[in-house]
């Protein structure tokens, strides 16, 4: 029965869309949708992953762009290392509704064993569903294993803690996927139900204000820099273990690691160690010549004879797109000093 | 006996204060004559891991002093591995690796060789080729004067920031705790050996030699909470709103909430314990804000464990939790020696 209504609601916001988007701007009977994770969006969170809206084996995102995987129907918001899901990142439902399923049990080590295997978890990992009423539900996958603190049934209030991000089903970083859907489709909230690329409507985003104005569109994300003392790895830098303020003096090397998602051929990458004089001490310049939807990269520096200086090391990274829908230049700054 | 003892106690003294003059050649004159004329006078140690009983470390395993099948600590007690010459300083979780816990030089030196490259997944590691990471983990040794040396295992991958031949003064930072390795808990491993001779650096006296023999620590300005002796050993407790929290979990940081919603689909105490025996008796037991007792497990211990994660609590009751505070505490007793030793701790947690 209720599928029935839901197809004929369906079919009339498809009619209704495209004959006048403007009629629809009371955007039906949804509540708006509040962000589910307790951050501030390019601060210490980040859209990587937008909903794909082309055919299969292309991938589109809303804008046109390529910040998104094949046949990904969500929202990944990521969070800045493992370290920041282990202290704990709280996940909010995103409108008033009531609790019908979870999962907590699949432990917080990905998707993919240590020899590059696929482990066979349920891909959502640790999850939360959440009826909004209208057949509109929100899905929270990936959650940190034991944390979810609703039960099924529970009513939760907008903004409500539903658990913690977390590292579970498919997924190697920390981040919370959010999957809209509408009876039988997933929706992306950045454009609402219906619209399609190249349907001409205009996008009706279900979105709070709030999210509106925070959820800047980037087509690449300079996600991360850090300093290390030691040997630099990947893992490392997504633990977060270089984010200290200072290395001791015995360090025989001082190395600069970064992380950015979703570089096109063409983007030009700096990355840059200076001394506080302003001396470049190692620089390099690369122009991408792929697709790469993560890339890692570290540059060192050694420690001069005379010893390391006692004031600050500055580490400069820029990814710049000159060309395409989103030119654009991200960067960072990171400081580190020696102790002496 | 007593006799010698005596002496050899004065006799470290009396080195310790000729090196502070600068006179550690005279060392090895006083050391011809000493009782133990074959093995150098051990160096006084700084304490290796540059951490807080009261925030985040616990001595977990001692120097094993009992030759053949079983353990004794240097205090007699059950707190050691079979046959390890390790001391173990565990952290309290993976959060405190990712803290970066500065490991330091024990005494002057030069370092000796380095490994690292092994992840800090402990003893469940495996590497490309399936196999089990070497015990020590990632680690660093240093030779000190004497020909002793000290080693430092279970570091965190990547973080070693020393070379081969480095000069090291006491206290320099040469990497971070981690948990690479077979180690049952994040932390540090440390063994201070000379030749054949390993030495508890907690009474001076060699590994194997019985724990009843009193000697003088190595250490120099321990603070009394690290050199304080515990029978049973609490590594952590806490609560979470999860019905079965699991070890590994546990040991990655999680469940350890400071206050816990009324809506909170359960809640759990529980306690992280090292040193595990048979026959030891446990309560655990929850007492609500109107002092009912809203959850207990007893229990008697079959079997021996490194470390054993112990919880009770309750699930939801349907008008939600009543807030207030709510008071968790565990009592353990364990045979020692033919004694039984006692713990009876109290954590609190709100409920809002």
């Amino acid at each position: 029965m209720s599928r029935d209504l839901s197809f004929i609601r369906k079919f009339l916001a498809t009619a209704l869309l495209s004959i006048s988007p403007a009629t629809l701007s009371g955007a039906a009977d949804f509540p708006e949708l509040s962000l589910p994770i307790d951050c501030k969006l390019g601060e210490d969170c980040w859209i990587i992953n937008y909903f794909d809206h082309a055919p299969e084996n292309r991938i589109l995102d809303y804008t046109g762009g390529t910040n998104l995987y094949d046949e990904h129907q969500g929202i990944d918001i990521a969070i800045p290392s493992i370290r920041a899901m282990i202290q704990g990142v709280d996940v909010l439902a995103v409108a008033d509704g009531v609790v019908l399923a979870i999962r907590d049990h699949i432990p917080d080590v990905g998707s993919v064993d240590r020899d590059g295997r696929r482990i066979d978890f349920p891909k959502c990992g640790n999850a939360v569903l959440l009826d909004h009423g209208n057949e509109l539900r929100t899905q929270y996958c990936h959650m940190r294993r034991g944390s979810i603190s609703v039960q099924v049934g529970d009513k939760v209030s907008r903004g409500h803690r539903i658990g913690l991000v977390g590292l579970s089903g498919f997924t190697n970083f920390p981040h919370i996927h959010l999957a809209v859907s509408l009876g039988e489709d997933k929706i992306d909230p950045f454009v609402g139900p219906g619209w399609k690329p190249d349907s001409g409507a205009t996008p009706q985003p279900m979105w709070t204000e709030d999210v509106r104005n925070a959820a800047i569109y980037q087509p690449f994300v300079l996600q991360d820099a850090g300093f290390t003392g030691g040997s630099f790895t990947k893992h490392g830098l997504l633990q977060g273990w270089y984010s200290q303020e200072k290395i001791p003096a015995t360090a025989h090397s001082l190395t600069l690691g970064v992380l950015a998602y979703f570089v096109d051929p063409g983007d030009e990458m700096r990355v840059e160690i200076k001394d506080a004089t302003g001396k470049t001490l190692v620089k390099e310049d690369i122009v991408f010549d792929a697709d790469i939807q993560r890339h890692w990269r570290s540059i060192s520096v050694d420690r001069p004879d005379a010893g390391w200086r006692s004031d600050a090391y500055t580490g400069f990274v820029s990814l710049k797109r000159k060309s395409g829908t989103y030119p654009q230049e991200q960067k960072l700054t990171r400081q580190i000093k020696v102790d002496q | 006996m007593r006799v010698v003892r005596l002496f050899f106690s004065s006799e470290r003294r009396i080195r310790r204060q000729l090196a502070n003059l600068g006179l550690a050649g005279l060392i090895g004159t006083l050391s011809a004559v000493s009782a133990h004329a074959e093995t150098p006078p051990a160096p006084d140690l700084v304490f290796p891991l540059d951490c807080s009983v009261a925030t985040n470390c616990v001595p977990l395993t001692y120097v094993d002093h009992l030759p053949g099948p079983g353990v004794r600590d240097y205090k007699c007690g059950l707190n050691a591995r079979e046959q390890s010459g390790l001391t173990h300083i565990a952290l309290q979780s993976l959060a405190d690796v990712d803290r970066s816990i500065p490991v330091l030089a024990a005494a002057p030196g030069k370092v000796r060789g380095t490994r690292d490259g092994i992840r800090d997944e402990g003893p469940e590691y495996r590497d490309a080729d399936g196999k089990s990471p070497p015990f020590c983990g990632n680690a660093v040794e240093i030779l000190h004067q004497g020909g002793w040396i000290s080693r430092y295992c279970h570091m965190r991958e990547g973080s070693i920031l020393v070379k081969a031949g480095d000069d090291l003064k006491p206290g320099n930072v040469i990497g971070y705790a981690g948990w690479s390795g077979n180690a049952p808990m994040p932390g540090l491993g440390f063994r201070l050996k000379q030749e054949q001779t390993v030495l508890d650096p907690f009474n001076g006296k060699p590994a194997g030699e019985s724990c009843t023999t009193t000697g003088e620590s190595l250490w120099s300005g321990l603070p009394p909470s690290l050199s304080d002796y515990r029978d049973i050993i609490v590594i952590d407790a806490g609560f979470s709103s999860t019905p079965q929290p699991l070890l590994p979990d546990i040991i990655r940081g999680y469940h350890r909430q400071s206050s816990l919603p009324v809506t909170a689909p359960s809640l759990v105490f529980w306690v992280l314990i090292g040193n595990v025996r048979p026959g030891e008796q446990r309560t655990l037991q929850i007492v609500g804000p109107d002092d009912r007792v809203i959850a207990e497990q007893k229990h008697l211990e079959r079997d021996a464990s490194p470390v054993m994660l112990l919880h009770t609590g309750a699930a939801r009751p349907e008008k939600n939790w009543m807030p207030g505070t709510y008071s968790a505490s565990v009592v353990i007793s364990r045979e020692v020696n033919g004694q039984m030793v006692h713990i009876n701790r109290h954590f609190d947690i709100e409920v809002r």
